[in-house]
């Protein structure tokens, strides 16, 4: 027995699973309200509970994330894009491109064989391009966010917005809903937007045969749908996008155990 | 003769009854997504308030982001020249205005009482009052308040970020660190000081600087601002009404250039009713 | 059945820009696609290749160009990559890049690697108009000849490189007599009409092309519904504009256009090609010394205002004869060539005592609506 626990403490989510070795054991996923620290031990306590088991039983924690430096307890952590890569290739091992819609931002990650990252681009000037806006559209729209995908694949005429500023395009859609646009239109031209500014991201790290698609952005179907039509080709999705970070940190921490000891 | 002037902003709808030189009445009030019917209702409080009828106005001028958007107005001019005029006749050395409104941020360059040259950001948020709207919701506080927590600061945060919502990011961060809400808001401040600052900049800051819209009712964005620039700024009594007021001087001098005969053909056939292209069922 | 002609045949061409070339390359008449206004058409016309202007497309999504440029380059020149990666151009026979800017000379490169033009020539432009640059210019001139002629299978001889001159400049002179119309108040011929136009006869052979022309002068001579009069007559100096959906912008706003001094416009037909012993001499020294695209340094002068003046009194001259009372300066963003000169070039308007808009615009479409308050807050200030 060697459990293992990977915590990825995002700006919006709190993600946590509990391993045995290569097999996941439970996982825990709740939003984090502010507090990281908080959100850390929540979502900790959850998963150690869904498992049966008890803190003291894990031989080590691997964190990542915004929030993992808040984390008091004894930790290894890890970057994001590391994590992710690690964590991607444990679950599809095909895949050699991965894109992560997170809340703000969204990384597209070139991966090894071995799960090592091999290029990646972030967006780190300006939020375009990230999953806030979808959160943000279904607010303004009065749409629960898992709905967004279903209707956004049934809209014949995607708007075309202006603007890729998160921010503004909040304001262009209240727009285009007083001018009488259909809400399908309305989401599906931000998934059109949001699929472009993506694939000129993949594009900088070149496109490979085997992509996937993680972080809250790959449980839009409509995203998904979209960015599929734009690249070209079929996107893979975990079967739980939020905690491929988790696993990865979960493993890289486990693997630099074995380094250091 | 009395004139009036509508300025529907992203945020904000401002009307201006004038007659002559003197201000009949003035309201303000938050755009919301229907601009026809906002327009329609804003005009009859005016009206209200100025105690006039809707008959007696000689001319409107509609400007503004939904400029386009008033039925009843008898002309449309846009918000850049319309703030230039409000400014001048309130300060008539202005060389700049700095307008921070909610979905953009304004330079204009006056010389001689005409626009010499202006710059635009309105392609994202950052350096707009969309940013201080956000970070203030972010912390919980209300947005006329941030200005003068942000001064109580000695030691600003540093904000890397002026995209609106990484800025909200690093705002968590900072919070998560321990950093003092005063500290944090003295930071953001700075950061949207120092980017309007590089923005406006490219048309060469010169004295007599007003500053109007909703930033210019942020004392620290104020105080921040007249830090990188080097000197004080002005202020209207009300920075939000510069645009409905520039508008309701180009009416009237709109009617006096055509003359009374000619008043007839500029003049549009108007009424007074609710038009609306909003499903009113939700 | 009718004939469209004119102006209407003009935005026919504009709409289908391809259309013409294809259907002559499917009677057996070779393509040359070629960059910016500085490889001779003459060169091209004279083996019997009808020379098309190679442009990108303002509503098309950039989503391919950026695995081969990067972001910071000039949005034109990303967009022409963009079209071309996705096919638009795969029935050239012959690709002529040129080093009119940096992009230009990226795309050249790109260009050769991966989309495989049967025949495909980098023209090496220098930098300057200094004698030994002529003479540098015209020696490469002469190899983008020999590599054209090894596709056409035929010599092209000075006879026949002399006529072709001579076409291309009765295409100048009527694009120069079109011009002339719009010294009038109100203009002939809309900013967007004449768009059309330039863009139309970019397309076609240039024998068509004056045919086209002089219809088109037949035909605004004697209209009687033109462009209304408006209070702004502007120039548009900088970045070429090949969509009429950013002229109609303009105009939409109080603003007629009446002249320009941009790549798809007067720069590309202004001057014209010396009909010298040598041919190559005339071609040289006109595609070198007489295009006025800043993109050339010219030797500075004692005083800034005279500097100036040695590079820009053409443009006095432009706003004298037109009658201008306002220049917009529009630059695509990343645009190194015009970005550049932007404070001199202003400074130089400012001077005639004229308002000058600025726009650093995205090369998009969906990014043109926005601009309209500040073209408008433009005409306003225009006396």
């Amino acid at each position: 027995m060697f459990y293992k626990a990977g915590l990825d403490i995002g700006s919006v989510m709190a993600k946590a699973v509990i391993m045995d070795n290569d097999k996941v054991l439970s996982y825990s996923i709740m939003p984090n309200r502010g507090s990281f620290y908080n959100a850390a031990n929540n979502v900790l306590k959850e998963a150690l509970e869904k498992a049966g088991l008890t803190y003291d039983k894990l031989n080590i924690i691997g964190t990542t994330g915004l929030g993992a430096s808040f984390i008091t307890y004894p930790h290894i952590k890890n970057t994001e894009v590391a994590c992710q890569s690690r964590g991607m290739n444990y679950l599809l091992p095909s895949v050699r491109i991965v894109i992560e819609v997170g809340d703000q931002s969204t990384r597209v990650i070139k991966v090894t064989e071995k799960g090592r990252v091999a290029d990646c681009v972030i967006n780190d000037r300006c939020a375009a391009g990230s999953g806030r806006i979808l959160l943000i559209i279904s607010k303004v729209l009065r749409v629960n966010i898992n709905d967004l995908g279903n209707f956004s694949i049934t809209s014949t005429n995607p708007v075309r917005f202006s603007t890729s500023c998160s921010v503004f395009a909040e304001t262009e859609a209240i727009s285009r809903i007083a001018e009488g646009i259909k809400k399908e239109d309305i989401i599906a031209g931000l998934h059109q937007s949001m699929a472009i500014k993506i694939y000129s991201m993949i594009q900088k790290v070149k496109i490979e045969e085997k992509c996937a698609i993680t972080g809250g952005g790959a449980k839009d179907l409509g995203l998904v749908k979209m960015l599929q039509k734009i690249i070209g080709k079929d996107l893979l999705v975990p079967d739980e996008p939020f905690i491929s970070g988790a696993i990865g940190a979960a493993l890289m921490a486990a693997e630099k155990e074995v380094v250091f000891t | 003769m009395i004139f009036a002037g509508i300025d529907i902003g992203s945020t904000i709808t401002k009307v201006v009854i004038k007659q002559e030189e003197e201000i009949r009445a003035i309201i303000i009030q938050p755009t919301g997504a229907e601009h026809r019917r906002l327009a329609h209702e804003v005009i009859k409080k005016a009206l209200n308030n100025a105690d006039v009828t809707f008959d007696q106005i000689d001319f409107i001028v509609a400007t503004g982001y939904g400029r386009i958007n008033v039925p009843f107005a008898d002309a449309q001019v846009s918000e850049i020249t319309c703030h230039m005029r409000g400014v001048s006749w309130l300060f008539p050395n202005v060389r700049t205005v700095i307008d921070i409104g909610g979905q953009d941020c304004k330079g204009i360059k006056v010389v001689n009482g005409k626009i010499r040259n202006f710059i635009m950001n309105d392609k994202c948020a950052a350096g707009t009052g969309r940013f201080l709207e956000v970070i203030s919701e972010t912390l919980g506080l209300k947005l006329e308040d941030i200005g003068e927590i942000s001064l109580r600061s000695n030691d600003p945060a540093g904000i890397s970020k002026t995209c609106t919502i990484f800025a909200e990011q690093e705002i968590l961060l900072r919070l998560s660190e321990g950093v003092s809400i005063e500290d944090i808001l003295a930071g953001l401040h700075k950061a949207l000081a120092g980017r309007i600052y590089s923005m406006v900049g490219k048309i060469k800051i010169e004295k007599d600087v007003v500053i109007t819209g909703g930033g210019a009712k942020n004392i620290g964005l104020c105080k921040y601002l007249e830090k990188r620039i080097g000197f004080s700024m002005l202020t209207p009594p009300e920075p939000l009404i510069t645009g409905a007021l520039g508008a309701s001087i180009i009416a009237q001098e709109m009617v006096t250039k055509a003359g009374e005969e000619k008043l007839a053909h500029i003049k549009k056939e108007r009424k007074l009713e609710a038009v609306t292209f909003f499903d009113e069922a939700d | 059945m009718t004939v469209i002609k004119g102006l209407a045949r003009a935005e026919q061409i504009y709409q289908d820009r391809e259309k013409r070339a294809k259907e002559l390359k499917a009677e057996g008449k070779k393509i040359a696609g070629y960059l910016c206004c500085y490889p001779p058409l003459e060169i091209m016309t004279s083996l019997g290749y009808m020379p098309i202007r190679i442009m990108g497309e303002m509503d098309e999504p950039l989503t391919e160009a950026d695995t081969y440029l990067p972001t910071v380059m000039c949005a034109f020149y990303r967009s022409v990559l963009d079209v071309a990666m996705k096919g638009r151009y795969d029935y050239l026979d012959a690709f002529i890049g040129a080093h009119a800017c940096d992009g230009a000379e990226r795309v050249s490169y790109v260009w050769r690697s991966y989309l495989k033009s049967p025949c495909s020539f980098y023209l090496d432009i220098p930098h300057t108009n200094h004698a030994a640059a002529i003479e540098f210019f015209k020696k490469q001139l002469f190899y983008l000849k020999e590599e054209l002629e090894k596709t056409a299978g035929k010599k092209a001889t000075a006879a026949m490189i002399k006529e072709a001159v001579t076409l291309h400049n009765k295409q100048r002179s009527l694009v120069r007599q079109l011009y002339e119309l719009n010294k009038q108040d109100p203009p002939l011929v809309s900013g967007s009409e004449m768009l059309q136009v330039m863009i139309a006869i970019m397309c076609i052979p240039p024998e068509e092309g004056n045919v086209l022309l002089e219809e088109v002068i037949e035909e605004v001579k004697g209209r009687a519904e033109g462009p209304k009069k408006k209070k702004g007559r502007i120039l548009i100096w900088g970045s070429l504009i090949d969509n009429i959906a950013f002229t109609k912008l303009i105009e939409d706003c109080g603003l007629n256009i009446v002249i320009d001094d941009t790549a798809i416009g007067t720069r590309s037909f202004w001057i014209d090609v010396d009909e010298t012993e040598d041919p190559f001499d005339g071609l040289a020294i006109r595609y070198l010394d007489k295009i006025v695209c800043p993109r050339t340094f010219r030797d500075t002068k004692n005083t800034r205002m005279e500097d100036l003046d040695n590079r820009f009194s053409y443009l006095k001259k432009m706003i004298k004869d037109w009658n201008v009372n306002g220049v917009y300066m529009n630059i695509i963003r990343n645009c190194d060539i015009h970005g550049y000169e932007i404070s001199e070039v202003r400074d130089y308007f400012e001077e005639m005592g004229l308002p000058v808009l600025v726009i650093e615009q995205d090369y998009s479409t969906t990014a043109l609506e926005p601009l309209r308050t500040r073209f408008q807050a433009f005409a306003e200030s225009i006396n």
